[in-house]
């Protein structure tokens, strides 16, 4: 490691410390996120692996880059392009006013990067704000893959123990353990809605029956109907029946009709019925959006 | 390993079920139950460790390592449409065949119920005969030209979210423009210290290790590959080596694809420690390092499931190709081969065995092959099976497997008459 020069602690990841540090030979400034292995430990983290394993195969521009990995005895370092911020910190800077084309854009980046995503058999499984990188150039990069998995065709079982709570979507919260990359969407659906609002977390829970409450409110609770098999899921418990109080125009005031458009079809409770990333990139929301500069 | 290995090919005699303590010590009795009773004592220990791990994880991350952990050895089916995938779909056959004829029920009955309740999945008892009727003349060359224009397995199955049909046929296309990333090279000249015979033997024990762990099919295909990528790209490995070498690959393998992937200890269970801890660890950093961390290999298996989904085969034809497939993991002379081509060959001679049907223009759709291309490498794999009585007679692992009913006993049907001469060498058709 006597290739980068440690310059200060960004924070922790899902699993591991990020530094910012600099190449001494290229003076680049990366981001390295270190992994300590302990003798009694299970060598490399699966959480670890995987984000490697991933990384090597997800080379697009909406994805943060892995240039290297180093592996001694003692740890791995992963060495990640450096990014200036990430989405979370970029809402603290903006005084809660966002310029409407710049929702539209980061948007646009997120939607692609998660196609790209998809399209290679990859689910983030842990999208919130924290973990889109920006750089200077407003580029905005999907990071901290410690959560993502390749799945199968069809998908199998997977952990329901995915997502942070604000941003999982109602199926993996009754804990469905069979999902596939609709749960990722519900996500980015949240995090459209924070965007607009510059920073408003739009269904911030405190536990699990809070956070079904806070989203049902909204979009009005699920049936058998509207949602077939949603009794079956392994945590189904009834909830009261909510009927939409409120509507899009009150929870994202500053998005336009088309914006909110996209927004009710991401917010699909029914994950079969959520929309997917490359129709979401095709609404018309985007259609007056210049995308030869991103 | 030494005395593995050597036990092994020396010892004739041993019933397949004590074939693991036999490679070690063929005086001992038979230790299968015993391992798995250790095993559950290790993962309760492991629970401890992870939770120590956790410091500085967020306490999601932490909380979903102390869940899963103690219900490791649980059994992992159960038949509920929604907690278990492997019911509603043909990955119920990665049940191991230990499991008891309640199990062999419950897959049969839940793969009912998942797909009459999800209304969707292609039933596994849909015959070839529901797929839209086809001329069958097929083209010399596959070109970019749809074979099957009028047909689209995706788009009828939009409801299945679980095939995920929008992006299943991009996931393939992209699978197969890696595998020529991944063509294991013909490396036996650069291993003195390792024979196709004792290649075999580690494949047929990876396949115990498989059904032991009760893991997935996949992680094995992937494992297997791991290993000749290993054997393929470090040269001059001894024979002592190459029980960790493999068991080191299933290890990875498991961790990238296994909810819950077997524990060290069980690994060094299962070698009997002929390995500590270290150096598994060690053959880790290092396999990761030869393979450049790159491991999401384009798997066989994995486009065998897509031609059959595809041409909604039966489940029995299925399980009949998955057994030829497996089989085949055990000759090295196969290992070169594209792992897309190699499962197009399993289906195609699995249909004929079966006698249910021929390489029609919907399997050339979805494979990308034409009859002409899979039909020699065919032959090929009904030569294999035949001679593998032969030449690998005491690795029956794979045959014993697939003899259950738990595979509709597949491995008794009858190879097709004809084909290579018993003299001919065993492997693909020259220029594969």
């Amino acid at each position: 490691m006597q290739k980068y020069e440690k310059l200060e602690k960004i924070g922790e990841g899902t699993y591991g410390t990020v530094f910012k540090a600099k190449n001494r030979e290229t003076q680049e400034v990366v981001a390295l996120k270190r992994v300590r292995l302990d003798d009694d430990d299970e060598g490399v983290p699966s959480s670890a692996l995987r984000e490697i394993c991933l990384l090597k195969e997800l080379k697009h521009k909406n994805i943060v880059r892995l240039y290297d990995v180093v592996h001694s005895d003692r740890k791995l370092t992963l060495v990640f392009e450096y990014c200036d911020q990430d989405l979370k910190k970029y809402f603290d800077s903006c005084n809660s006013e966002i310029d409407q084309s710049v929702v539209k854009s980061l948007m646009y980046q997120l939607l692609r990067g998660l196609a790209f995503c998809h399209a290679h058999n990859v689910l983030h499984r842990d999208l919130k704000p924290q973990n889109l990188l920006i750089n200077k150039n407003m580029e905005l990069k999907l990071a901290d893959f410690g959560l993502a998995r390749a799945f199968g065709i069809p998908v199998r079982c997977y952990s329901a123990e995915v997502v942070t709570l604000w941003y999982r979507p109602p199926d993996v919260l009754f804990g469905a353990k069979l999902y596939n990359t609709s749960i990722d969407m519900w996500s980015s659906g949240c995090i459209f809605a924070e965007i607009a609002n510059a920073g408003r977390p739009l269904f911030p829970g405190g536990d699990v029956e809070d956070q079904l409450k806070r989203i049902f409110k909204l979009l009005g609770t699920p049936t058998e109907e509207s949602w077939p098999g949603v009794s079956q899921l392994p945590d189904f418990k009834p909830m009261p029946l909510y009927h939409p109080s409120m509507t899009f125009g009150q929870v994202v005031p500053n998005l336009s009709s088309k914006g909110r458009d996209l927004l009710q079809r991401l917010l699909i409770c029914n994950p079969n019925q959520r929309l997917a990333a490359d129709p979401a990139l095709q609404h018309s929301y985007f259609t007056d959006l210049s995308t030869a500069e991103l | 390993m030494r005395t593995r290995l050597q036990t092994r090919q020396e010892n004739a005699t041993v019933p397949n079920a004590n074939k693991r303590n036999a490679l070690e010590n063929p005086s001992q009795p038979p230790k299968k139950r015993q391992a798995l009773c250790d095993l559950s004592n290790a993962i309760s220990n492991v629970v401890i460790d992870s939770s120590k791990k956790a410091l500085g994880v967020p306490t999601q991350k932490a909380h979903q390592l102390q869940q899963q952990k103690p219900t490791k050895r649980a059994p992992r089916r159960s038949s509920h449409p929604h907690s278990g995938s492997e019911e509603r779909n043909d990955d119920s056959l990665s049940s191991s065949v230990d499991s008891s004829v309640a199990s062999t029920k419950s897959i049969r009955v839940s793969s009912q119920i998942g797909g009459s309740s999800s209304s969707s999945s292609a039933s596994p008892e849909s015959s070839l005969s529901e797929s839209p009727a086809i001329n069958t003349g097929s083209k010399g060359t596959v070109d970019e030209e749809d074979p099957c224009p009028g047909y689209d397995y995706d788009k009828e199955n939009a409801h299945d979210q679980f095939s995920v049909p929008s992006y299943a046929q991009d996931i393939f296309r992209y699978y197969k423009s890696r595998e020529a990333q991944f063509k294991v090279t013909d490396y036996l000249p650069q291993q003195p210290n390792v024979s196709k015979h004792m290649r075999a033997v580690l494949a047929d024990w990876m396949v115990e290790v498989q059904e032991n762990f009760e893991l997935n099919h996949e992680t094995l295909y992937q494992a297997v590959k791991l290993t000749d990528l290993y054997l393929a790209r470090v040269p001059g490995v001894s024979k002592d080596e190459l029980q960790l070498i493999a068991s080191t690959a299933i290890f990875i393998s498991s961790k990238f694809d296994e909810r819950q992937p077997p524990l060290i200890d069980d690994f060094l269970y299962i070698c009997e420690d002929a390995y500590d801890r270290d150096q598994l660890i060690a053959m880790e950093r290092t396999m990761l390092k030869t393979v450049g961390f790159d491991i999401g290999t384009p798997l066989s298996y994995r486009f065998l499931r897509r031609y059959a989904k595809t041409s909604k085969a039966d489940m029995g034809t299925l399980t009949l190709a998955r057994y030829v497939l497996e089989s085949s993991l055990m000759f090295y002379e196969f290992q070169g081969v594209s792992d897309s081509l190699l499962g197009a060959a399993a289906f195609l001679l699995a249909l004929r065995m079966k006698k249910v049907g021929d390489w029609t223009p919907i399997h050339q759709k979805y494979s990308g092959f034409s009859k002409e291309q899979v039909e020699p490498l065919m032959w090929k794999l009904n030569h294999m099976l035949k001679m593998r009585a032969r030449i690998y007679e005491k690795l029956t692992t794979v045959y014993t497997k697939y003899s259950h009913e738990v595979f509709f006993e597949v491995a008794k049907t009858p190879l097709l008459p004809g084909g290579p001469d018993e003299t001919d060498p065993i492997g693909p058709p020259v220029g594969l």
